[in-house]
């Protein structure tokens, strides 16, 4: 009740009149995006970035619903239960999506099901390690990686996300058993960046959005971006292909997606405001402060990406 | 020149910071009084609009629905047993307690005052220490976690009421409530039974909600009870303690601040945990200790004041290395980055006025907080007279909404209504609740901290190696030892007099 009054509210404050936009068909009832984790992460962040800007063009409340927990398996199976109408939408990534079949066994749904709408931004993996870590290099990770399988603590999302498929890539390319090595499972993102800037694993891998602080602070040292290009705000550090591991990539990317059967002039409303939402500066702007970078692909490009992401995902986990 | 205290201070008090200051007040007081709505959910509503406001602005106004909360989850937990957020369970068994001798206005005035103190006294501890504290988050590794979940959980023997035994089953029962659903560290799913709802797990808030609000509302049906204090109150002023009451209560609040200001620097212990230590350890260096749960203002103060000063002391790993100890403070987090602000040392420096501001701004909104509850302590206090066919039935609705709230879902309102049978249930038998809530909250950390600590040495024997862990563990045997030795010393008095009493 209290939600409901102070989303109007503050609907009415921030906004004020709608645009002409509100007068198509799509969207009249306010809006629900469902978030799979808590408030607070990258992926909320971002999801609130854009439900604002999405709320004060198309007049409708677009509220942020946060259903975190059991691998984000109940937050997708309420969105493909939802009715078709684009009033129930999830904030899909890589880890509800491409990873979740391979991942959780005896899903209630088929993953490609869902109506994949658009991706939004993007965030790479990074590999860091605590200041005084003998590492300098990816290569010396490697390295120790091979010589001391056995004793190798890493940071571990317990096989889920984006976390451990980075570290499961660069096992492979250091030609390493990951089975054999010593995962610390961890509870989520923001704990490995902690237990790593604590010097208690010998490398972690994390987010920019957990990474920044505690970098600033000189408790971390990053040795390398898994992603296609060095990252904006750390323009010295190596991307891992010109750390000399070309094939240890992982985007840990986020979108939107619908119930399946989602019509396709919903879909097409809302790849058309998301495109022109995402090319605003500003935008990019808080989504980079978030730990974001935008990256705008239509429905097509996502099903591609999930499909690729997929294939990779049951490579590395021995499907 | 240097920027410090006073600066931020007088900065705060420029007309736009103390409006926000207001705003934040006021927003996490109601945001307090509801249980269900917790300052993460709130702060979560808030943060589009955040997005908008100056940064200054916004972090006020977050920072002060965080600790408003503080101040308002303890209302309704006095007045009706139903604890508005989690930190203020166990203020309910003495504070419901003053309620029902008509002690009512005593209970609120001096959660606010051991509230204001522990803000006070959490600022100036965060303006003189800062940065220079917050690696101990960063020191504290699973084994050491380990450790203090052990110390802490000495607590559950001094909780468990009549029959040790029972009181560990309680415990027990407790953490394995809280296994239910996803392994947070493995994502294998435990003890569902097949069903989708479960996958989640239980949320504390329904099982809380059940337990208090809605168990307590049934027991006041079955005994008749016409109003939670028949007698009559009297104005306001007289409601304030005074004298050596307020002396105990001060002492207590004291106490509480400085054990909620030490733990509240790691993360992972949440305002709920250190209330429930604080107010064992009142409880342990009492003379009367047996008076607990039947109205000691120390039971109380003590956990409000400690929950008070977690929520402050979090602010230190949160500014200086941007390590947020509870969910309420990494939403906090996710509005500094948005606005572009990295927490860190180098904040302290680039933005060392935005900084002192808000602590600044601490001050002004503690004090605001004990200006807005303290007149409003007689208004509250009326609600005790509330006749009960009146009172009931709007609890059971601000249980279901509370129970609905957190997660969005009816699954939950059904799990607070199955545990407000249980609570009634456990009444009946006179089990105590306290050991069982206990469990449900130590029982994640106990389980993480173990298995994280085993998967990075291989074997416990990293408890012994370690230094942190091998001395609070050695603590926990020792006051596991001497509590009970204290308990059959206790119940041998206690038979002595009652023999005595016999003779004459």
């Amino acid at each position: 009740m209290l939600r409901a009054i102070v989303t109007a509210l503050l609907a009415l404050v921030t906004f004020g009149a709608p645009d002409a936009s509100a007068q198509a068909k799509y969207p009249v009832k306010p809006v629900e995006l469902i978030v799979p984790f808590v408030a607070g992460a990258s992926t909320d962040s971002g999801a609130r970035v854009i439900a604002q800007v999405l709320e004060a063009r198309w007049g409708v409340p677009v509220k942020v619903v946060n259903k975190p927990g059991g691998n984000t398996v109940p937050a997708v199976t309420e969105v493909m239960a939802a009715r078709p109408d684009g009033t129930t939408m999830l904030v899909d990534n890589i880890a509800s999506s491409a990873m979740l079949d391979t991942v959780v066994k005896n899903l209630p749904f088929k993953v490609t099901d869902r109506t994949f709408v658009a991706v939004t931004a993007y965030t790479p993996m990074m590999f860091i390690v605590h200041p005084d870590s003998p590492f300098k290099t990816l290569r010396e990770v490697a390295d120790a990686l091979k010589k001391e399988t056995e004793t190798f603590t890493w940071t571990s999302l317990g096989g889920v996300g984006a976390q451990d498929m980075v570290f499961r890539q660069f096992a492979v390319s250091a030609g390493v058993d990951v089975a054999k090595t010593r995962a610390v499972a961890l509870k989520g993102g923001a704990e490995a960046v902690t237990m790593t800037a604590g010097g208690h694993v010998r490398l972690g891998t994390g987010t920019w959005s957990a990474i920044a602080a505690p970098l600033s602070a000189g408790k971390l040292r990053v040795l390398a971006v898994a992603g296609p290009e060095r990252w904006p705000r750390l323009p010295d550090a190596l991307t891992t292909k010109e750390a000399g591991f070309p094939d240890v990539e992982v985007l840990f990317w986020i979108g939107i997606s619908g119930p399946p059967g989602l019509p396709a002039d919903i879909v097409a409303t809302w790849d058309a405001a998301l495109k022109e939402v995402l090319a605003d500066k500003a935008v990019q702007d808080k989504m980079l402060n978030a730990g974001l970078v935008t990256s705008y692909m239509d429905a097509k490009a996502m099903v591609a990406r999930v499909e690729r992401d997929r294939k990779t995902t049951q490579a590395l986990y021995g499907h | 020149m240097e920027v410090g205290l006073l600066s931020g201070l007088a900065n705060a008090l420029t007309l736009a910071n103390i409006g926000f200051a207001l705003i934040g007040c006021l927003l996490g007081t109601l945001v307090g009084i509801l249980p269900g709505l917790g300052p993460a959910s709130a702060m979560a509503i808030l943060l589009p609009v955040a997005l908008h406001l100056p940064p200054t602005g916004a972090i006020i106004i977050m920072a002060g629905i965080y600790y408003g909360a503080m101040y308002g989850g303890s209302t309704t937990a006095i007045l009706m047993n139903i604890p508005g957020e989690v930190a203020s369970v166990i203020t309910a068994q003495d504070g419901f307690a003053m309620t029902k001798q008509g002690r009512a206005g005593e209970a609120l005035a001096i959660a606010a005052i051991g509230s204001y103190l522990a803000g006070i006294l959490g600022t100036f501890a965060i303006a003189v220490m800062g940065p220079r504290v917050a690696d101990l988050a960063l020191h504290f590794g699973p084994p050491e976690y380990f450790g203090l979940v052990l110390f802490s959980m000495t607590a559950l023997v001094s909780f468990a009421g009549r029959s040790i035994l029972v009181g560990l089953m309680l415990g027990v029962f407790g953490m394995w409530l809280a296994s239910i659903g996803t392994d947070p560290l493995t994502g294998t799913q435990r003890l569902n039974f097949g069903t989708l709802e479960l996958m989640k797990g239980f949320d504390i808030v329904p099982v809380l909600i059940g337990l208090f609000g809605i168990a307590e509302v049934l027991a006041s049906l079955e005994q008749r009870i016409e109003q939670i204090y028949a007698g009559k109150l009297g104005s306001v002023l007289s409601m304030i303690p005074r004298g050596a009451e307020l002396a105990r209560g001060l002492a207590a609040s004291a106490r509480g601040t400085a054990i909620g200001f030490v733990l509240g620097l790691l993360p992972g212990m949440l305002p709920a945990l250190t209330a429930y230590l604080s107010y064992d350890v009142e409880r342990q260096i009492s003379r009367t200790p047996e008076k607990f749960g039947s109205g000691m203002i120390e039971g109380v103060a003590a956990p409000e004041a400690a929950n008070n000063a977690t929520a402050m002391a979090g602010f230190i790993p949160l500014l200086s290395l941007g390590i947020p100890t509870t969910p309420a403070l990494a939403i906090l987090l996710g509005t500094l980055m948005i606005n572009g602000l990295t927490p860190g040392p180098m904040l302290f420096q680039q933005q060392a006025l935005l900084v002192w501001t808000v602590i600044g701004s601490m001050l002004i909104a503690n004090t605001a907080l004990l200006i807005l509850n303290l007149p409003l302590v007689g208004l509250w206090a009326r609600i005790s007279r509330v006749p009960y066919h009146v009172l009931g039935p709007i609890v059971l609705a601000v249980c279901v909404v509370g129970a609905y709230a957190p997660r969005n879902t009816m699954f939950d309102v059904w799990v607070a209504i199955a545990f407000g049978i249980v609570g009634y249930v456990m009444r009946r038998l006179e089990m105590p609740v306290a050991p069982l809530v206990l469990g449900f909250l130590l029982g994640p950390l106990f389980e993480q901290s173990l298995r994280q600590s085993i998967a990075l040495q291989g074997t416990p024997a990293i408890f012994f190696t370690r230094p942190i862990p091998l001395a609070l563990i050695a603590s926990a045997v020792l006051v596991l030892g001497v509590t009970l030795w204290l308990r059959r010393r206790s119940r041998a008095v206690a038979e002595l007099i009652r023999d005595s009493t016999k003779e004459s």
